[in-house]
């Protein structure tokens, strides 16, 4: 057809170019500075390198769901399934079915964002959250998020309760956590936010994030957050706390539908219980309010509790249709 | 603690960032907007054109015009002008190369109709879009389909592909590059293109 065109390179030939370079540039090994200038180099020769560069991208990124997909222990296995001498096509055949049945099991797959999705746990309840790019959200009990994404950017509103985020950090698409007048953004990491009425907990437990709130101005106060640290945010004001990351991790055993506590007051026991039945706690008295108590119990087992705060403990018990009054 | 600041950190810096879109929001868009119309432009372009190679010069042309455009300002909406830049380079063409047939003629009349056809749904569930992945692999011969899953899958490199497989690093790195083209043709335009032009 046309005369060739400097400007406009043969189609197929870039095409094949552009994905000699990617396929170079996505390997973990043997990519180094002087690669990557060269492929700049090459992308700004022409549009055309670009656009095949993109496109092809574009293709490569959306096998990436199938990396999402497929867990650590999962890969493990399919790795060794493919070390026996099952024939190729088995093999594969084996990729796929599994594949297939993450994809079933995996209900509450998140469609890839554009408008902002909602989704609430019951008080009792647990739910775990698999975004399209790798990153999992878990809700803990009474709990409600708004999620929305794009090509820039995801954000998740924390309305009320307590979520665990383990991001997949991509510095182009940042992952922001807003609650009430505070943002989190994530810096590669795994976190805890915990909102209640009146306060905000961040606890980090791995990798990086930012703090943000509004200032007395019209800026913001950032603090950086490092594994350990533990951000209490009242209305105007936000206090560090520095503990050991095992303790953090304490806080996580509602995943397993646990509560930990070590030495905490019976009040604040109550209302951690509280979070997680419909029938509630009350404990009446100065004395009763301030006992401590420590241990492992199931979130959503009250009675089990009640049990044994009157046996052990020997605290009076009295266990009503819809709560439970524990004095002393 | 306490500083004020602007959100800078850990963003990555924009290449050729200059007046109009940067070069991250042109992909952004080029990859949102743009990508999913291939399979209604390269249908487009076929009626029009003479051998695939053509198709595919016509392709990258309006690929091009879409981009110099769009570091000017990203157009909203995309799909008419991607359709008025192919339909300007179709009509340019033809009278470069004096070949105005009546078919042609016709075939840019019809092709104002399949313009408003609706597009590749971008909505896609994460699911649909594992199962149109699978269907992709499915459809890739062989051999890509092999180097592909230990890469994607199993997240191996080429050196280790090559020392399971048996086979040469350039070969692994031949079927990975062939195996990624077909891809883009298979989920671009549902029409595989095996084995590359070249």
């Amino acid at each position: 057809m046309n005369a060739p065109n400097l400007s406009q390179p043969n189609p197929a030939e870039a095409e094949a170019r552009a994905a000699e370079w990617l396929i170079r540039q996505r390997d973990a090994t043997g990519w180094c500075a002087e690669d990557a200038s060269a492929l700049e180099a090459w992308l700004d020769e022409s549009p055309a390198h670009l656009m095949a560069y993109w496109r092809l991208e574009a293709a490569w990124e959306r096998a990436d769901r199938l990396t999402a997909l497929s867990t650590q222990s999962k890969a493990g296995m399919l790795l060794r399934a493919s070390r026996r001498a099952a024939p190729m096509a088995m093999r594969i055949a084996a990729v796929l079915v599994l594949l297939g049945g993450v994809a079933i099991g995996a209900s509450m797959m998140l469609p890839r964002p554009q408008a902002a999705s909602i989704y609430k746990t019951a008080v009792g309840g647990r739910e775990v959250l698999s975004l399209p790019d790798g990153s999992k959200i878990e809700l803990n009990t009474d709990t409600e998020v708004r999620i929305a994404g794009n090509a820039k950017q995801r954000r998740v509103w924390l309305e009320k309760g307590e979520v665990f985020l383990q991001i997949k950090h991509d510095p182009n698409r940042e992952f922001i956590v807003l609650a009430g007048n505070r943002r989190i953004v994530d810096l590669g990491t795994k976190f805890i936010v915990r909102r209640d009425a009146d306060r905000l907990e961040v606890s980090l437990l791995e990798g990086r994030a930012r703090l943000e709130a509004p200032d007395d101005g019209d800026g913001t106060k950032s603090i950086e957050l490092e594994p350990g640290d533990l951000a209490i945010a009242s209305a105007n004001q936000t206090t560090l706390w520095k503990k050991p990351v095992a303790a953090l991790a304490d806080t996580l055993a509602w995943r397993r539908g646990l509560l930990v506590f070590d030495s905490t007051p019976l009040a604040e026991v109550a209302a951690e219980f509280n979070r997680y039945n419909r029938k509630k706690l009350v404990v009446r008295g100065d004395a009763a309010e301030k006992l401590a108590i420590g241990g492992h119990f199931q979130a959503d087992n009250v009675e089990t509790f009640a049990r044994v705060a009157q046996s052990v403990l020997g605290l009076h018990v009295e266990n009503k249709a819809d709560v439970i009054v524990i004095t002393r | 603690m306490g500083d004020t600041s602007d959100i800078d950190c850990g963003e990555t810096t924009l290449r050729r960032a200059g007046e109009g879109a940067s070069t991250a929001e042109v992909k952004a868009w080029f990859v949102r907007e743009v990508l999913p119309l291939e399979a209604t432009l390269v249908q487009f372009l076929r009626k029009a054109s003479r051998s695939a190679a053509d198709v595919e010069d016509l392709r990258q042309e309006v690929y091009m015009r879409m981009f110099e455009t769009a570091r000017k300002e990203i157009p909203e909406p995309t799909k008419p002008l991607l359709f008025r830049i192919a339909r300007h380079l179709l009509i340019d063409r033809a009278r470069r190369e004096q070949i105005v047939s009546i078919e042609a003629v016709e075939n840019l009349e019809a092709l104002n109709l399949a313009i408003d056809e609706p597009g590749p749904d971008r909505t896609v569930i994460a699911r649909e879009e594992l199962r149109r992945m699978q269907a992709a692999l499915d459809k890739l011969p062989r051999r890509y389909r092999i180097a592909v899953v230990m890469r994607k899958v199993e997240g191996l490199t080429t050196r280790e592909i090559a020392q399971r497989l048996g086979i040469a690093e350039k070969t692994v790195e031949k079927h990975l590059t062939e195996g990624v083209r077909a891809l883009a043709n298979i989920l671009y335009r549902d029409r595989p293109e095996l084995g590359g032009a070249s």
